[in-house]
């Protein structure tokens, strides 16, 4: 059933405001989800360290969906200016 | 697989661990363990319910943008702590899938055949009633058997694009200041300025104009947000 959805591993540096790694797993969801709680174990305590697993049907998807950490992804309404973007 | 009981005794360990109640120990070791374990069992029934929810936004011939997220270690604990009577066993939110959506319409739309097709535990409506934050959305929590059969909960928002760019930006400034603004916690004047523009957006986005006196108040909302908007130092 979840054949078609692919696996994404991110951590994002909120210090740098920016994308440390992304890590691609296919539909191996098993493998996805064995690397996030590795890499959580990893990077633990690292408060200004992100590291979330996302699965969607690309890439593209999902720097829609999860647009806070990829640059320039969604609109910014002008209400929100200098709010979602580097100060 | 580890039993409710052990997960909600994982979950106390955690919750002590995170108050700094307890040291670090082997036993908040086996509990991390535990919670991952229980964790990793929502990722099955989560592919499903995304298949489901797709099934439910083609159906509606809305565009799909959706996926799916298994949540954050950090963010499971904090919750426990926040929260001191939830049991580890029953948080809705391990898994959760999300479709950003055109219109208030269409999340309308989808609500109704997704509560038709599979009966929900519970529904969230922030669209009638936003968080204190602002935040608005639509949270419908389903169940789905795991690879044992064990019925998990997961949690499906449904957003506009307009509540979506809020949310986002929030979540970005969040993780900025290391604070969760959208649970309400977090500098009081950007907490007021992020509800006041959340306002503006629902008014915008139900086709009317937003009256100058919100404009002036964001406005000073702003200027006094600002010294608190910059995070920390890199």
């Amino acid at each position: 059933m979840t054949d078609r959805i692919k696996h994404f591993l991110i951590v994002f540096d909120h210090a740098k405001g920016e994308m440390a790694q992304l890590v691609e797993f296919g539909e191996d969801s098993d493998r996805a989800v064995a690397a996030y709680s590795a890499k959580e174990k990893e990077l633990q305590g690292k408060d200004m360290v992100e590291i979330v697993l996302i699965g969607s049907d690309s890439l593209s998807t999902v720097k829609l969906t999860h647009a806070n950490y990829f640059d320039g992804s969604v609109a910014v309404s002008k209400y929100l200016e200098g709010i979602g973007t580097s100060a | 697989m580890v039993t409710p009981s052990a997960v909600n005794r994982a979950g106390r360990v955690l919750r002590a661990w995170w108050a700094e109640e307890v040291e670090r120990s082997p036993a908040v070791d086996q509990a991390l363990e535990v919670m991952f374990e229980f964790r990793a069992a929502h990722q099955y029934p989560l592919g499903k319910a995304n298949m489901g929810l797709r099934s439910v936004v083609q159906s509606e011939g809305c565009p799909m943008e959706i996926s799916q997220r298994l949540k954050r270690a950090p963010t499971i604990v904090d919750k426990l702590f926040r929260e001191p009577s939830m049991k580890l066993s029953t948080m809705q939110d391990i898994g959760g899938c999300r479709a950003v959506l055109e219109s208030i319409e269409e999340v309308r739309a989808v609500e109704r055949r997704l509560k038709r097709n599979r009966h929900p535990v519970r529904v969230y409506d922030y669209i009638t009633t936003p968080r204190a934050s602002g935040y608005r959305a639509v949270h419908v929590i389903v169940t789905y058997e795991d690879q044992g059969h064990v019925h998990r909960r997961i949690e499906v928002q449904l957003r506009t694009k307009t509540m979506h760019e809020w949310a986002i930006a929030v979540e970005r400034l969040s993780g900025r200041i290391k604070d969760d603004l959208k649970g309400s916690r977090g500098p009081k004047p950007v907490l007021d300025l992020l509800a006041a523009i959340s306002k503006a957006m629902e008014i915008e986005e139900r086709g009317q104009t937003v009256p100058g006196e919100l404009l002036a108040e964001m406005g000073r909302l702003r200027t006094l947000a600002v010294p608190y908007m910059g995070g920390p130092t890199p």
